[in-house]
């Protein structure tokens, strides 16, 4: 087996209160809806991942097992849980039993988690998105630029984001929230 | 120096002294000084040179309208020039020097201007160095420019950083004078999220400079303890030095937040941080500012507007004259006299320009209804007046109150046009306004301290409400409103010195009456043709002064003359501020491939493609030439094997049980049979029937298919491809996801390139040329069960494939595949060294596929399939798409092989002159081919296939080379594909 890296090895680091780490260990899945697939989908994704599909700029959590479902698009869901293999579409694709197409995407994207106390402070430099509490509450995601990126953001808890962005562009994405953090007067 | 102006009172900080030189000699003020009221305070009132005449000027305002007092801060990378005295916060150490003046401030050379005023009036300039016409950019623009103009630029880059932010509300508040203060009070305590900006480093506005009572305490205070309470709440986002410099559309302002400008130095924070502000309602409680009267010699230091030297007076403890006279023509000035009176300033007269009863009784002061001031003396600073029955009274300061101008310039950054009203003389906003704002108090016409408060606390319960907030039913702060009634008085005619009206561009009433006279009727054009209000302070206190002598001239009313109007920025914003903190490389992000730091390690030299870093060549040491290490890499590859990394190519997974009819539909040529386990080359079109993109699919299951595309086209081609499954054919059942990312490509190529797969690819995995022929494809594991997915494909020609790894293992694969590949001796190649051997293979590339080429140019006719409806097949049938002379992708050599091609070179009949006429086609591709030794180059000439072997010219006009080259295949290498098949 040749070795694996992740796109940020591992980085962590508090800076002015904010704490930036990245994400990994984690199987990323997109499963999309085949057309007039979506009922067959939702009852087999209900059964076999115990998760109802969540409504546009939603996630649903598993309330075991750590897994977690984002709306991506329309008709396209994104399908986060802890990694077991380096086949987790093959996992999923069995599992689903074709009432979905599956793609692998644990790869394509790199994973940072922010917290701490002035994450917001940070990433209103960056985030066009409003991310007050009121707003944008626990477990919903959204699509966004930042940096001229395009990043998926999610508050997976109350006090936390993760950022998923393309993992070509990692540095990049890391270079703009670490300046976020530095900037903060 | 002592601070020989300053008294008692006000909100500085006494035992905070701090230090600050201007021009080069030191003083000392108190912490909560602007530098304007330290400069006051110490006595200096000559501060700067006027534009044009470079007359002495010194301090008009308090506040961000200012047009005179205009300094460059700091030195040395951090001078900033045009920066207003009266809104910079004093800090320990601040520098400053005056501007546009050579010489001393006191002994301005260029003030020999001022004697030959006669000659400088508006228009002067365009009607004297017209002629010769090529002396205005030579000449005159360059001397002129000299002369006049404002601060200087350090030269240097600028060494501050800066920021950018979004910030989302759902009430803005803009501004924090009384009507500000009370609408912000009311919608915080609503609940909304609120933000209150204001430009000052303390909130409260104009609450701050007087000496009135709100709610029982002072004014000082309630802005003091208003503030407090903003503060506490949760909710609510105070932003002192917060400009909001323009109103954009659906409600998002911009702001300029000065975060470090009132420090001594940055600490490497960014010094200013541009905002972007997302409301749902904005309130413009701007203010308003008061305006001067024109008359004779009215540009003199000490000479200043009223509510200024009030505000100096009362919030900065500064009395900035000893003997102060006061010039209105209305009730307000008034109020400035008896406050100073109760500072102990010695008022020695009230010249009213209204016959009415006098406002208040003054020991000792002259005062004098229906007067007028005609003239003033006083060489660097005012001495005395004289008045209209040649009266002269000695004054140090002249403080000139002409009436107030609502501050409706955010309101008319959406084209609003200002109406206006009578009985206030000023205009208030009107017209179009940007959507979702409100605009109270002073901005909005309510120009007194109750109607201020009462306008902001209403105006926000409303918007609250209709916010669906519950609005607290606190009741608004309670106050008087002052004696405010005006007068439509502008300028003493009487005067027959210079009467300034826009003092930072020096314009004159005679230079409005002028350009009337000389038949500019519109306001538009006299701001044009005078430069009124054109300046770095956008005419806020001389706009309206100026019109209204135009009115007057054309005998119109000023609401049938009209007004300009306003456009962002409020107040300057520096550039670097809308640069943010993008510099350098940090401009755009950059994507590496899986190899990068493997590539790094080993010395590889790199170049942009796109956003991308890649390899350019990977040089050896030794090598002191790229095309050494080009050509060393192109014939290791072709003896025996080279890998390159090609992750950058675009992938897209495609899924569906119509995935196969879709891409049929996309692609010109047909995919619909292509066996499961194979891999086809497909050409992409546009509607037009020009080629567009080209690239390989792999069907891995019978729905399932993976599509490379170029690297520049990869965004390019996925969204035409949301667009055909989205909106061109729904009913198709067919999923789209980019994998690019997903998966570290390398390409593998040459005769060894078998042998070497076969050393890391898991053994169940038959690869032999039976099992895995040319365009074969299959998912595979290597190294002990690492997933890949391998495909036989070759664009060097050679024996080659690529081999597709999770990108987390592209790292350790290029390793391994180095490792494994030492007895073959693997080279690794760059981007160069693929260009090389694709263009001796006749492979058509970006260069080929550029927009304006079709499948029959480059040789793929037959890839637009008849047989089926694909995008651009039908559009690329018409005729003049299919003419016999269509130039045609053919390959070329230098006669004279120890010469090199040219890309871009055009093609003409040899003996023909290179004219447009005789244009045969152009070359597009170059490079020198190790294993022919000679330059080779790609190309389209007309009916090209037909000509091969005929010596043609080719003519590049760019480099003045003429050579003469000869027509050869395309496929210069290998002509039998023998090779990528073996």
């Amino acid at each position: 087996m040749l070795k694996a890296v992740s796109p940020l090895s591992g980085f962590s680091a508090e800076i002015n209160k904010v704490t930036i780490s990245e994400v990994s260990g984690r199987s990323l899945v997109s499963i999309a809806v085949p057309n007039s697939g979506l009922a067959a989908l939702k009852a087999a994704i209900k059964k076999q991942l115990n998760l109802d599909l969540p409504e546009p700029g939603q996630t649903t959590d598993s309330k075991s097992g750590n897994a977690m479902l984002i709306w991506a698009s329309p008709d396209q869901y994104l399908f986060s849980f802890d990694e077991k293999d380096n086949m987790p579409s093959e996992t999923v694709g069995k599992l689903l039993n074709g009432k979905a197409y599956v793609t692998d995407q644990s790869d394509a994207w790199v994973t940072l988690k922010i917290s701490g106390e002035r994450k917001l402070e940070a990433l209103e430099r960056i985030c066009p998105i409003n991310l007050h509490p009121d707003v944008f509450k626990t477990g919903m995601a959204a699509r966004t630029m930042m940096e001229h990126l395009g990043v998926l953001v999610i508050r997976d808890e109350n006090d936390s984001f993760l950022l998923l962005s393309a993992r070509s562009t990692a540095g990049s994405l890391l270079h703009a929230i670490e300046t976020s953090a530095k900037n903060l007067h | 120096m002592t601070q020989s102006h300053r008294i008692n009172g006000g909100l500085v900080s006494r035992n905070q002294p701090v230090n600050f030189k201007f021009n080069n000699t030191s003083y000392v003020g108190y912490q909560g000084d602007t530098l304007a009221s330290a400069l006051l305070a110490n006595g200096v009132k000559l501060v700067g040179r006027s534009f044009k005449y470079h007359r002495p000027r010194g301090i008009l305002t308090a506040g961000s309208e200012e047009p005179n007092a205009l300094v460059e801060l700091r030195s040395g990378a951090h001078q900033e020039p045009n920066t207003r005295a009266t809104t910079v916060e004093l800090f320990e150490g601040l520098e400053a020097k005056s501007q546009n003046h050579r010489g001393p401030l006191k002994y301005d050379f260029m003030a020999i201007n001022d004697l030959m005023s006669p000659f400088l009036a508006a228009g002067f300039y365009y009607k004297t160095f017209m002629w010769p016409k090529a002396f205005w950019e030579k000449l005159y623009e360059p001397t002129i420019r000299a002369a006049a103009g404002l601060g200087r630029l350090s030269g240097q880059e600028d060494p501050d950083s800066y920021d950018k932010g979004f910030l989302h509300c759902d009430i803005l508040v803009i501004g924090s004078g009384p009507a500000g203060i009370a609408a912000a009070l009311q919608a915080g305590r609503s609940g909304a999220q609120v933000i209150l900006a204001d430009e000052d480093f303390i909130f409260g506005g104009r609450l701050n400079s007087e000496t009135m009572e709100v709610g029982g305490e002072s004014s000082q205070a309630f802005a003091a303890n208003a503030t407090d309470e903003l503060a506490a709440m949760p909710n609510v986002r105070l932003m002192p030095r917060t400009t909001i410099y323009g109103a954009y559309d659906h409600g998002i302002y911009g702001a300029i937040e000065r975060k470090t400008d009132h420090l001594g130095s940055s600490n490497g924070k960014p010094r200013q941080v541009l905002w972007r502000i997302y409301s749902k309602r904005a309130i413009l409680a701007g203010g308003s500012n008061e305006r001067p009267i024109a008359f004779g010699n009215n540009d003199r230091p000490g000479i200043m507007l009223a509510s200024a030297v009030r505000t100096y007076a009362n919030r900065f403890g500064v009395l900035p004259g000893k003997r102060i006279s006061i010039f209105t023509n209305n009730d307000d000035g008034w109020r400035t006299a008896s406050d100073l009176a109760a500072k102990g300033a010695q008022i020695t007269a009230i010249i009213d320009t209204r016959d009415v009863e006098p406002l208040g009784a003054f020991k000792d002061t002259a005062i004098i209804m229906g007067g007028r001031i005609i003239d003033t003396r006083g060489r660097h600073g005012v001495s005395s007046i004289t008045l209209r029955n040649g009266q002269t009274i000695d004054t140090d300061c002249v403080a000139v109150s002409g009436g107030w101008n609502p501050n409706v310039h955010l309101t008319c950054h959406q084209r609003g046009r200002p109406q206006w009203r009578e009985d206030i003389a000023g205009f208030v906003p009107a017209g179009e306004m940007p959507i979702g704002m409100s605009v109270v108090g002073a901005a909005n016409g309510s120009m007194t301290l109750a109607a201020s408060l009462n306008d902001g606390h209403l105006f926000a319960n409303k918007i609250a409400k209709e916010l669906g907030f519950t609005p607290s039913r606190k009741s608004a702060p309670k106050a008087e409103d002052e004696a405010a009634k005006t007068s439509a008085y502008w300028y003493v005619k009487e005067s027959t010195a210079r009467a300034w009206v826009d003092q930072q561009n020096d314009v004159t009433v005679k230079d409005i009456k002028l350009s009337h006279q000389e038949g500019f009727r519109s306001v538009e054009h006299l701001k044009r043709y005078t430069t009124l209000g054109m300046a770095t302070d956008q005419g806020k206190t001389s706009n309206i002064l100026g019109l209204a002598v135009m009115a007057e001239v054309s005998g119109k009313t000023i609401a049938e003359t009209g007004t300009t109007i306003f456009r962002p920025p409020y107040t300057p914003v520096p550039i670097g501020a809308f640069g943010g903190r993008v510099r350098g490389k940090d401009f755009k992000p950059t994507r590496y491939t899986p190899s990068h730091t493997w590539a790094k390690e080993n010395g590889a030299i790199f170049i942009e493609s796109g956003m991308w870093m890649r390899a350019q060549w990977h040089p050896k040491s030794g090598e002191t030439h790229w095309r050494e290490s080009v050509d060393r890499e192109v014939l290791a590859t072709r003896k025996s094997v080279g890998i390159c990394d090609v992750t950058t190519l675009g992938k897209i997974d495609i899924q569906g049980k119509d995935a196969a009819e879709f891409l049929n539909l996309v692609y010109s040529n047909a995919f619909g049979k292509l066996p499961v386990g194979k891999v086809r080359y497909g050409l992409m079109l546009r509607e037009d029937g020009i080629a567009y993109d080209d690239g390989t699919t792999a069907r891995l299951a019978e729905n399932h298919f993976v599509m490379t595309t170029t690297t520049a086209n990869a965004v390019l081609v996925f969204r035409r491809m949301e667009f055909v499954r989205q909106c061109l054919r729904p009913d198709l059942d067919v999923h789209l996801i980019s994998v690019t990312e997903q998966w570290a490509q390398y390409a593998i190529a040459g005769p060894n390139a078998r042998k070497l797969l076969e050393k890391i690819v898991d053994k169940k995995h038959n690869i032999s040329n039976e099992s895995f022929p040319f365009m074969a494809c299959g998912e595979i594991s290597i190294c002990d069960g690492t997933p890949a997915r391998l495909f036989r494909i070759s664009f060097s020609g050679e024996l080659a494939y690529e081999l597709a790894v999770p990108t987390r293992y592209g790292d350790a694969l290029i390793r391994e595949l180095m490792d494994a590949g030492k007895e073959f001796d693997v080279t690794p190649y760059g981007l160069e060294a693929l260009g090389v051997m694709r263009i001796e293979k006749g492979h058509a590339a970006g260069n080929e596929l550029n927009g304006q080429t079709t499948a029959l140019n480059l040789g793929l006719g037959k890839m637009v399939s008849k047989k089926k409806d694909a995008i651009g097949s039908r559009l690329s049938e018409r005729d003049q798409m299919n003419r016999d002379d269509a130039i045609k992708l053919v390959g070329f050599k230098p006669v004279d092989s120890s010469k090199s091609l040219t890309a871009g070179a055009h093609f003409v009949t040899k003996g023909k002159e290179p004219t447009m006429a005789h244009d045969q086609g152009y070359m597009t591709s170059v490079g020198y081919s190790p294993n022919l030794k000679t330059s080779i180059g790609l190309g389209f000439i007309k009916r090209g296939d037909q000509r091969i072997g005929e010596i043609v010219t080719a003519f590049d006009g760019l480099r003045g080379t003429t050579q003469d080259v000869e027509i050869v295949s395309p496929h210069f290498i290998d002509p039998e594909g023998e090779r990528l098949r073996a």
